[in-house]
């Protein structure tokens, strides 16, 4: 039986390498076009094929999104997009993700291997949308965030097709794809990788006649998606791939929040899993925001939305990436990410569940000087341990 | 050439006489962002008041529908096939499937809201056999053309009133109200809800548990509505929602005028300004993406 895909976003082949190296099963990122998320750094093609040459040595998989929904000027000449797809086919992509029509249709006309998974972004919430992308070709769906863990049971028994859940990350306050809140707003096109994320921005209420409901502002922000419980479900029912949202993360959140789902499915597998609290304990040590469970338990409630700021909740630093480490002489050379002090402990997390938790007795900088704060950006420091490490563990601190 | 009244808030029978070639009306369960909607029975009792007018009917069934309720329309496709109905508006991806497995894709006015963006994408839906598309409201004019040009269906556009910029399954504005609303406030039918460093307030609707949130003011095409037709652009739709009956049929009067007379717009404007008391975005709205360029 083929495990469940734990799916991983990747904003560049570091955190692709990374997202590999802590357990992802597949990887999605955006190219240079058609895709979402245009802050993020997105991948050249001669990055998406170094991408598949990492993916092949994990025996991962990779998808690139091509998400947008593409204007007239964005598709002035469809061999370009002919092109692209089948540069992205060559390269060795498994699947593109997407939610535009013209490039379904161009997707299936010009590659034969690349697989076509709809975007969340086209909203689907039942079988009969799994049957209509499915007889338009495409290979999987991704279910929209307000989906239900019982409705995904009822779709899942009704499909054919491969259903792919996101079960951690930001969710939108709206139905994904249907709010153009950006546009209006900051003139960002959130369809087209602008949103300037204004659901989380502060808005007074007033009624037809003016009279404000409330002396206090508030956000349309939803909690961030956290999925434990409802995970052995997900993959009893056939569930193909889990999704972990966030393009946009650092390698820290990637390499924690992979790490931490890596133990879990397979925690499940093993029949281990009891409790969610030590993986929540993980997982929060790279949230930034309260999180829930959404819709899966049914319509969310007000306990899943964020009102105000003092919901932010960062709990822990990602304080430093190793280097490298001296075997002979038990170094490790450490490049700062965030301020730290060796007054307090600090833990060393690498792949395949590494975790030290450790007290830096002396730290050097490059000069040989010792240091007692870590406080200068990407600063190169060293410090003794007897632990053997190696360039994808990460460290961090307590905040 | 139609101009299409979509009733999103009052009874049907209120612009039974109006100049209008069609109307929209929501089927209950299955609309969304439908004030007042009509059971099958009723509809399949209006429908001969309607077509007596010499007016056509299209029905709403533009829920994005769970599974349970996409099950459930599938048990009312026998009824819905039998209303004489003459078309129905579609949003959901499944639903438009339930059409085509029961034969009824010639009925379908698909509109995705957001999704039809660009020529070929309007297309791929006319290829599947689905004639009528209502394409995104965020395009600016070039694209509107450029896709009527392109394709060989029907194009429908939102002329004029507020369209949804953000829609929720989340009751936010019940949740809110429950927990903050402050003593003594008076609660309405709608409400305005306004970014603290914004001087201007977008309009919110809770309907049937959904959130919808629209544009801070009406859309109106009316300046370039001898572009359109000149581009084939022949379906142009009111939505009522936030409008009072006599702005309405003030805006009815505009635009059916203009259609009568095409060379006079500007008096169906000036009708327009007058008779409605209102600030309309025509150029500012629909060149929201030349805009981003520009910021860019």
């Amino acid at each position: 039986m083929n495990k469940i895909e734990l799916l991983a976003p990747a904003g560049d082949l570091n955190r692709l390498k990374v997202a590999f190296a802590y357990g992802a099963d597949a990887v999605f990122f955006g190219g240079k076009k058609y895709s979402l998320r245009s802050r993020a750094s997105n991948f050249s093609i001669e990055d998406i094929k170094e991408a598949c040459k990492i993916a092949k040595e994990y025996n991962g998989k990779t998808y690139v999104t091509c998400n947008i929904f593409a204007l007239n000027e964005d598709l002035l000449d469809l061999k370009d997009l002919q092109d692209y797809l089948k540069e992205l086919e060559n390269a060795g992509v498994d699947a593109i993700i997407t939610s535009d029509f013209a490039i379904i249709d161009t997707c299936k006309k010009v590659c034969k291997k690349m697989g076509i998974h709809i975007s969340t972004q086209l909203s689907s919430y039942n079988s009969k949308s799994l049957k209509f992308f499915e007889n338009a070709g495409a290979s999987r769906v991704v279910l929209a965030r307000e989906t239900t863990l019982e409705e995904m049971r009822q779709i899942a028994q009704n499909s054919n097709i491969e259903i792919e859940a996101f079960i951690h990350g930001a969710m939108c306050m709206s139905m994904s794809g249907k709010c153009t809140l950006s546009n209006h707003m900051t003139n960002r096109d959130a369809n087209r990788g602008g949103c300037a994320q204004s659901c989380r921005w502060f808005y007074s209420l007033t009624n037809e006649n003016g009279e404000a409901m409330s002396d206090k502002l508030f956000t349309l922000s939803s909690k961030d998606l956290r999925i434990i419980k409802q995970i052995k479900t997900l993959i009893d029912i056939g569930v193909s791939s889990l999704k972990i949202e966030g393009r946009m993360k650092s390698e820290y959140y990637i390499a924690t929040i992979i790490s931490t789902y890596r133990k879990i499915i397979d925690d499940i597998y093993a029949k281990k899993l009891k409790g969610e609290r030590k993986y929540i304990k993980e997982l929060n040590k790279a949230a930034s925001r309260p999180a829930s469970i959404g819709f899966y338990n049914g319509v969310v409630t007000p306990k899943e939305q964020i009102y105000d700021k003092s919901a932010e909740i960062p709990l822990q630093n990602f304080v430093a990436r190793v280097v490298s480490y001296d075997k002979e002489n038990k170094i490790v050379t450490i490049e700062q990410r965030n301020n730290f002090t060796i007054k307090k402990p600090i833990e060393i997390f690498g792949p395949n569940g590494k975790l030290i938790k450790y007290k830096i007795k002396a730290l050097y900088n490059k000069n040989e000087e010792q240091v007692e704060v870590a406080n200068h950006a990407q600063e190169i420091l060293h410090f003794y341990i007897e632990h053997e490490l190696t360039n994808m563990d990460m460290i961090r601190q307590k905040k | 050439m139609e101009l299409v009244l979509n009733i999103n808030q009052y009874g049907y029978s209120v612009f039974l006489d109006a100049n209008v070639s069609a109307f929209t009306l929501g089927l209950k369960d299955f609309c969304a962002g439908y004030e007042m909607s009509y059971e099958i029975e009723e509809i399949s009792r209006i429908e001969k008041y309607i077509h007596e007018k010499g007016k056509k009917l299209y029905i709403a069934i533009n829920k994005l529908m769970n599974e349970n309720t996409a099950l459930e329309l599938e048990k009312q496709m026998p009824f819905i096939k039998e209303l004489d109905v003459d078309g129905f508006v579609i949003s959901d991806f499944g639903v438009l499937q339930i059409f085509i497995e029961n034969e009824m894709k010639e009925k379908v006015i698909f509109n995705p809201i957001t999704t039809i963006t660009n020529k070929y994408s309007a297309k791929s839906i006319n290829d599947l056999g689905i004639d009528h598309v209502c394409i995104a409201n965020e395009l600016n004019i070039k694209d509107i053309l450029e896709i009527s040009d392109y394709t060989s269906g029907n194009i429908e556009i939102l002329a004029q009133g507020y369209y949804q910029i953000g829609a929720s399954k989340r009751p936010l504005l019940t949740y809110f109200l429950d927990q903050y609303k402050k003593r003594g406030a008076k609660e309405t039918s709608h409400y305005f809800i306004q970014e603290e460093n914004r001087d201007y307030a977008y309009p919110i609707a809770e309907i049937d548990n959904e959130l919808f949130i629209y544009i801070d003011k009406q859309r109106c095409v009316l300046p370039y509505l001898k572009e359109l037709l000149k581009h084939k652009v022949n379906y142009f739709r009111i939505d009522t929602i936030f409008l009072e009956i006599d702005q309405i049929n003030s805006i009815i009067q505009a635009y059916s005028s203009a259609l009568e007379d095409i060379e006079n717009i500007e008096s169906s404007l000036d009708l327009l300004s007058k008779n409605t008391n209102s600030n309309y975005k025509c150029l500012d709205n629909i060149s929201i993406v030349k805009k981003e360029k520009e910021n860019e």
